[in-house]
């Protein structure tokens, strides 16, 4: 369990230094001068000059990489030269809002994907079953930012019951009317993610013995679905959503431009669109870390939770 | 076909050769099922549709006409007219033309440099192996969509940067695939004769594992269309995509969102197109799956 665990944290490590290098060194070897391209055309070479001193730009690559990771670790960010105003307290108030919005679109996929899931399983090559299989595969060939517009169209446009853009905390209540929609746009856009593993396993779960014999003691089938079943199919369905934690995230950049969303999305959005080659850094790596760490959790926890996956992985 | 009497004596040439086409083709779908077949069918007819887009369209996809702006879906204009009049239907199927060159050119890229890189790694192992492994884990551990934006922020907007940034991490999945498909292949013992026999690495990996080591690359890359073609969508709806006067589905639907209310058809019949495709591709690759070989969804 111990030499599983460090193998893993060394993974975790080595994952999160690669990362940190690509985005660094994509950015700062790539053609093109980012100062010339961020300022425009119009800049003199004197202010050009200014400001690659101003961002650390004339130092060696190796001490700018240093300063970087410096900046990753302490969290001082430093400050962006578009904004004037330091990177933290840009990404701070936002990093919350979309932190909210992935966990709706979660919740989501979900509260529709699982049962979904559970009645394609117990009837496997049903026409229920097929009838599913056609619905998730008609949802994932859906862009998430035209289903976010229809919906917007039908549920606040068309039907007033929500807003249509916007993000409110005012109150629990504006808080969820404001999230709604966005979390159903995003969670239908992972749904045939959930489906598909969460069927496939629980398809695996109910051909073991122990559902046999738990049948066997004459437990309802409810019963055993939900207790002996559910519990067994859910651990691969995590590890599965956490390898794909990368659409979420990348999902919340066009959410959060559909619904007029100021999250790190839109963060990101903006930092992309006038090519503000600091905010793109970090956010870049931000993002990839929480995927690195999401995949290292999801795994920790099935080593804390089922004593069989260090036996076996232990020794692979 | 040529006509008339000139040809005659070759007459036999093209007969023959449509007749061995033809022949070819039963065997090729023989093994199809109902879902491929349908897959196949709807796909076959939007690609045709969004080729043939300057002959069958109704109009021209820049042809302004003021007095006809933002009318709803009727007989001359079957998905409506946008805020300058122009017709969306035809402005639907000059975008999906540009939407399909690029997705169908940045996936294949992906599978050939890919299926390169993998072949070559489990075939020699080593340090090469090693070497290609390393660099599509760090692909692969990249969020795609954010990685694409990194590299339009490099390369500004526009199709070339969002086509580079999916095959940076496009090639990284074949690779794996190619790779594990060419360890095992290379205990056959086919593979084996073949080094026995002293064939050239050349003729033993392209002849030989070549064409057992495609079939779950081409089978994934109906799969892979599909997610690149929703990531090209949504790049070009935040506007990175292909500009106007003739933008791809992305900005067409982006050009709609602020008349939404008063002229919904504009966002959303558009749409139907992706979604059709993206159904009809899904078939293909489960059909060809049989529904048993998990395909991953990045």
């Amino acid at each position: 369990m111990s030499a599983y665990l460090a193998r893993r944290i060394g993974i975790t490590l080595l994952q999160l230094l690669v990362l940190s290098i690509v985005a660094f060194f994509l950015i700062h070897l790539a053609p093109g001068d980012p100062v010339r391209t961020m300022l425009g055309p119009r800049a003199s070479p004197h202010e050009i000059d200014l400001v690659r001193q101003q961002l650390g730009l004339t130092r060696a690559l190796p001490l700018q990489y240093g300063g970087f990771i410096g900046g990753i670790l302490t969290g001082h960010f430093g400050n962006d030269f578009v904004y004037s105003q330091s990177v933290s307290s840009l990404i701070a108030p936002r990093a919350g809002i979309s932190a909210e919005l992935i966990a709706g679109g979660l919740i989501v996929s979900m509260i529709i994907g699982v049962p979904l899931a559970l009645v394609a399983a117990v009837r496997a090559n049903s026409a229920v079953d097929h009838g599913v299989r056609a619905l998730v595969t008609l949802l994932f060939a859906m862009p998430s930012f035209w289903v976010g517009l229809i919906l917007a169209l039908v549920f606040a446009l068309k039907l007033k019951w929500l807003p249509s853009s916007g993000y409110s905390d005012a109150s629990i209540g504006s808080l969820i009317r404001s999230l709604v929609l966005p979390c159903v746009a995003l969670g239908l856009s992972i749904l045939a993610v959930v489906v598909r593993t969460l069927r496939g396993s629980v398809r695996e779960v109910l051909r073991t013995e122990y559902v046999e014999a738990a049948r066997a003691r004459g437990y309802g089938s409810a019963r055993v679905l939900l207790r002996h079943v559910l519990r067994n199919a859910a651990m691969p369905t995590a590890t599965v959503l956490a390898v794909n934690a990368g659409l979420l995230i990348g999902g919340t950049v066009v959410i959060e431009q559909v619904f007029q969303i100021a999250g790190l999305g839109s963060l990101l959005f903006d930092a992309v669109e006038r090519r503000d080659y600091l905010v793109v850094e970090y956010l870049t790596v931000l993002a990839g870390s929480a995927i690195v760490l999401l995949s290292f959790a999801v795994d920790l926890a099935q080593v804390v939770i089922d004593p069989r996956v260090s036996l076996v992985r232990g020794h692979g | 076909m040529g006509s008339g009497s000139a040809l005659a004596p070759a007459a036999g040439g093209p007969a023959s050769l449509a007749a061995r086409l033809a022949g070819r083709a039963r065997r090729l779908t023989a093994g199809w099922n109902i879902e491929t077949r349908m897959g196949v069918v709807i796909v076959g007819v939007l690609i045709l549709i969004s080729l043939l887009a300057p002959l069958i369209s109704p109009a021209r996809p820049d042809t302004i006409s003021i007095l006809d702006a933002l009318k709803g879906p009727s007989l001359a204009h079957p998905f409506g007219t946008d805020y300058v009049g122009r017709d969306v239907l035809s402005r639907t199927l000059y975008g999906a033309r540009i939407d399909l060159l690029v997705v169908f050119t940045v996936t294949y890229i992906g599978l050939i440099v890919g299926g390169l890189a993998g072949m070559l790694a489990g075939y020699f192992g080593g340090w090469v192996d090693s070497l290609v492994g390393r660099a599509a884990d760090s692909a692969i551990a990249f969020p795609f969509i954010i990685l694409v934006l990194v590299v339009i922020t490099i390369t500004g907007s526009g199709l070339r940067g969002i086509g580079i940034g999916i095959i940076l991490v496009g090639w990284a999945l074949y690779a794996r695939l190619a790779r594990s498909e060419m360890l095992s292949l290379r205990e056959e013992q086919f593979m084996i004769a073949t080094r026995s026999l002293g064939y050239s690495h050349w003729r033993s990996i392209f002849r030989h594992a070549l064409p057992n080591v495609i079939r779950s690359s081409l089978i994934y890359s109906t799969v892979d269309i599909l997610v690149n073609l929703l990531v090209i969508a949504a790049m070009s709806y935040l506007g990175f995509g292909a500009q106007e006067p003739s933008p791809d589905l992305g900005g067409l639907i982006a050009s709609g969102q602020p008349y939404l209310l008063n002229a919904w058809w504009i966002t959303t019949l558009p749409g139907i197109f992706v979604v059709l495709f993206g159904f009809g591709i899904s078939l293909i690759g489960d059909g060809l799956s049989h529904g048993d070989v998990s395909v991953g969804i990045r």
